[in-house]
C-alpha cells in the first residue's frame, strides 16, 4: 500500500503527465464537441458528445499505460534497482504497486471526461456497466503493453514514444479515420479487431451508438447486450494475451 | 564471504573472492575501477546470483532474497538514487517505510537521519535544488532511516568538494561508534586512512592484501619510495632505473615516476646520477611508503588514473 501511494503521489508531482493525461483528453472534449456541434446541420448535440466522450476516454485508457513503462524504466533497470532491491521488498512488489498506481491514474482519467461528459454535454452512458468493464480492460491492455514495452526498451522516452506509436497504430487500424476495409482480413479490425475496436463496440452496443433520432429526441431503442458482452470477451482476449506475453517475456528477458 | 567466483560471460568479476567483516568495525574496501566492489557488494547484499562460493551475514546463510538478512542491512549506491521529485524528509520517510517502519517510529527515524545529515532545514526541499554534497548525504540518509546492523558504502563520496566530504567521514565513524558495521568502499587511499579500522584491498576481483593501515604498509615498510618528476622523461630512463639492483617498481606518469626500492640501499643517489644524465630532475623526494604505495607495490598499477598519458610501465 506504501508503495502504491509512492507511485500515486509521483504521478500526481509530474506536471507534464498531469497535462498529457488529465488536461488534454478534457480539453480534448471541449473541442471536439463544440466543433462538431457547430458544424453538424442536425442538431444532435448529445449524439456527438456521447461519441467523443467514450472515444476519447477508451483513447486514453490506452495511451495512459505509458506511465508503467517509465516508472519500470526510471526505478527497476538503473542505479536505483539496486537500493529498491536491497530492501526487504520484492521485485513483483514494486512492479504491481506502480502498474495499480498507474492504472488507477488512467482509470480516474476516464472518470474525469465521464463525469464532465455526463454533467456538462448529458453524454448517455447506455449500460454503464459494460462502459466501466470495456474501460478498465483497455486500461489493462494499456498497462500490459506498457510492461512489455518497458522490459525490451531500456530508455523511459523510447517506450512513451513506441506506445503511443502503437497506440495510434491502433487507432487506425481500428477505423478511428473512417472505416478501412483491408484485404484478406476484410473489415477484422475496425469490428472486433483490436483491443480498441473492440472496445468501442462494447460500449456501442450496449446502447449508446444505436440512438434513433426520433421526433425531436433521441430514443435509444435498439440495444445488443449479446454483441457488447462478445466484444467485452475479445477485449477481455486481447488483455489475456498481452498479460501472458508480459509474464512470458518478463521470464525470458528478467529487469 | 568464502571464495565466491561471480561471471559476467567471459568476464570474472569476482575471482576466489574471500572478504571477512567483523561486527562494529569500519571495513576498507579500497580497489581501483572495475577491481569488482561494487560486485562483492551486491553479492553480500544478495542482489545477484553468485557462481560458486559462500556468503554468510550475521551467522546466516546469504542467498538472493534473504528478506531477514536484508532488513538488518543498509546499502548507500555508488550513484546517488534518491526521488528528485519527492522533498528530502519524503524520500527518508519512503525508504524508511520500505524497511517496514511506520508511525511514531518512522517519524523519530527520519527526524533523528535528518538532523544527522544536517538537512532538517532542507527537508522539504527536493533534492534537485541541493548542492553536490547534499544530495550526498541525503543518499547516505536513506540508507540509515531504518538502523541498519550493517551498512554498506559505495563510494559514497564521488564528486564532491573537500568539506562535504569531511563532513561525510565524520558521520561515517560516528555512525560506527553508534555500533554499526560499515563497509566503506572507495578509490580514496586518504579516505580509508582516515576512518577505517580495517583495510581490504581489491584488484581484478580478489583480495590482494588485508589488514590493518600499519600491517599492510608495515608489509613494506623496508622499502622506499622515490619520486621524481624527470625533466626529459624517456623510456630510457625507465629501463635504466628499473635495472638497478633493489628495485622494485617503476612507474612513470608523464615525467612523474614513482620508484619503490629497497630502504638504505643507497639507491637514491643512484637514480639521481641516472636522471641527472637523461636531462635532469626538476623535483625529487624520498620517504617510507604509505597505503597507495603498498597498492603499487602489490600490482604495479596506481590505484587512481591521474591523467592518461604515460601508465604503468
Ligand atoms: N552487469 C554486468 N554485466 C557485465 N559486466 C559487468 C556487470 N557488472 C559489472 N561488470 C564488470 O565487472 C567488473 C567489476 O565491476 P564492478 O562494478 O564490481 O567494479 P568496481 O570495483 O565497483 O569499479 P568502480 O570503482 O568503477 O565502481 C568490471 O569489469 C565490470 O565491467
Ligand atoms: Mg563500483
Amino acid at each position: 500500500m506504501k508503495i502504491f501511494m509512492h507511485y500515486l503521489r509521483r504521478a500526481s508531482l509530474d506536471p507534464i503527465g498531469l497535462l498529457i493525461f488529465i488536461l488534454l483528453p478534457v480539453a480534448l472534449v471541449f473541442l471536439n464537441v463544440e466543433i462538431n456541434v457547430a458544424t453538424s446541420h442536425e442538431i444532435r448535440g448529445q449524439a456527438v458528445a456521447t461519441n467523443v466522450v467514450l472515444m476519447i476516454m477508451l483513447m486514453f485508457q490506452l495511451m495512459s499505460g505509458s506511465y508503467i513503462s517509465e516508472y519500470i524504466c526510471l526505478d527497476l533497470k538503473g542505479a536505483t534497482r539496486w537500493r529498491l532491491l536491497a530492501a526487504p521488498v520484492s521485485l513483483n512488489k514494486y512492479l504491481f504497486s506502480a502498474m495499480f498506481a498507474s492504472l488507477f491514474f488512467s482509470l480516474l482519467t476516464g472518470a474525469i471526461v465521464l463525469t464532465l461528459g455526463y454533467f456538462i454535454y448529458d453524454v448517455y452512458m447506455g449500460n454503464i456497466v459494460i462502459i466501466i468493464a470495456a474501460m478498465l480492460l483497455t486500461a489493462l491492455f494499456g498497462q500490459f503493453l506498457g510492461i512489455i514495452l518497458a522490459l525490451l526498451v531500456d530508455k523511459s522516452g523510447t517506450c512513451t514514444a513506441v506506445h503511443l506509436g502503437i497506440s495510434w497504430g491502433i487507432f487506425i487500424l481500428s477505423g478511428f479515420f473512417g472505416g478501412i476495409t483491408l484485404p484478406v482480413v476484410g473489415d477484422v479490425f475496425t469490428t472486433y479487431g483490436t483491443p480498441f475496436s473492440a472496445a468501442i463496440r462494447a460500449v456501442m452496443h450496449s446502447g449508446v451508438g444505436l440512438a434513433v433520432f426520433e421526433g425531436g429526441e433521441f430514443v435509444y431503442a435498439s440495444f445488443d447486450n449479446a454483441d457488447a458482452i462478445l466484444s467485452l470477451g475479445v477485449l477481455a482476449g486481447f488483455v489475456a494475451v498481452t498479460g501472458v506475453a508480459a509474464v512470458i517475456i518478463g521470464r525470458r528477458r528478467p529487469i | 564471504m568464502k571464495n565466491v567466483v561471480k561471471r559476467y560471460g567471459d568476464l570474472t568479476a569476482l575471482d576466489h573472492l574471500d572478504l571477512e567483516i567483523n561486527e562494529g568495525e569500519i571495513l576498507g574496501l579500497l580497489g581501483p575501477n572495475g577491481a569488482g566492489k561494487t560486485t562483492a557488494i551486491r553479492s553480500l547484499i544478495g542482489l545477484i546470483e553468485i557462481d560458486s562460493g559462500e556468503i554468510s551475514v550475521f551467522g546466516e546463510k546469504q542467498g538472493v532474497n534473504n528478506v531477514k538478512i536484508k532488513k538488518e542491512m543498509g546499502i548507500v549506491t555508488q550513484e546517488i538514487t534518491v526521488f528528485t521529485e519527492l522533498s528530502a524528509g519524503e524520500n527518508l520517510r519512503y525508504f524508511g517505510a520500505l524497511y517496514g517502519l511506520r508511525g511514531k517510529e518512522l517519524d523519530d527515524n527520519v527526524k533523528r537521519v535528518l538532523e544527522f545529515i544536517g538537512l532538517t532545514e532542507h527537508a522539504k526541499k527536493r533534492p534537485k535544488k541541493f548542492s553536490g554534497g547534499m544530495q550526498r548525504r541525503l543518499n547516505i540518509g536513506c540508507a540509515l532511516v531504518h538502523r541498519p546492523r550493517l551498512l554498506i558504502m559505495d563510494e559514497p563520496t564521488v564528486g564532491i568538494d573537500p568539506q562535504s566530504r569531511n563532513h561525510i567521514l565524520e558521520s561515517v565513524k560516528k555512525i560506527a561508534q553508534g555500533g554499526t558495521t560499515v563497509i566503506y568502499t572507495t578509490h580514496y587511499m586518504e579516505e580509508v586512512q582516515a576512518i577505517c579500522g580495517r583495510i581490504s584491498i581489491m584488484d581484478a576481483g580478489r583480495v590482494i592484501a588485508d589488514g590493518t593501515l600499519d600491517e599492510l604498509v608495515g608489509k613494506i615498510a623496508h622499502e622506499d619510495t622515490v619520486r621524481l618528476t624527470a625533466a626529459a622523461p624517456s623510456d630510457a630512463l625507465t629501463e635504466e632505473i628499473r635495472a638497478i639492483s633493489g628495485v622494485k617498481s617503476v612507474v612513470a606518469n608523464a615525467g612523474e615516476y614513482v620508484i619503490i626500492s629497497g630502504a638504505d640501499s643507497g639507491n637514491l643517489n643512484r637514480i639521481m646520477e641516472i636522471a641527472m644524465r637523461h636531462g635532469g630532475v626538476s623535483n625529487i623526494t624520498s620517504d617510507k611508503p604509505n597505503l597507495e604505495d603498498v597498492f603499487l607495490t602489490l600490482t604495479g598499477k596506481k590505484l587512481r588514473d591521474t591523467n592518461e598519458g604515460g601508465g604503468e610501465s
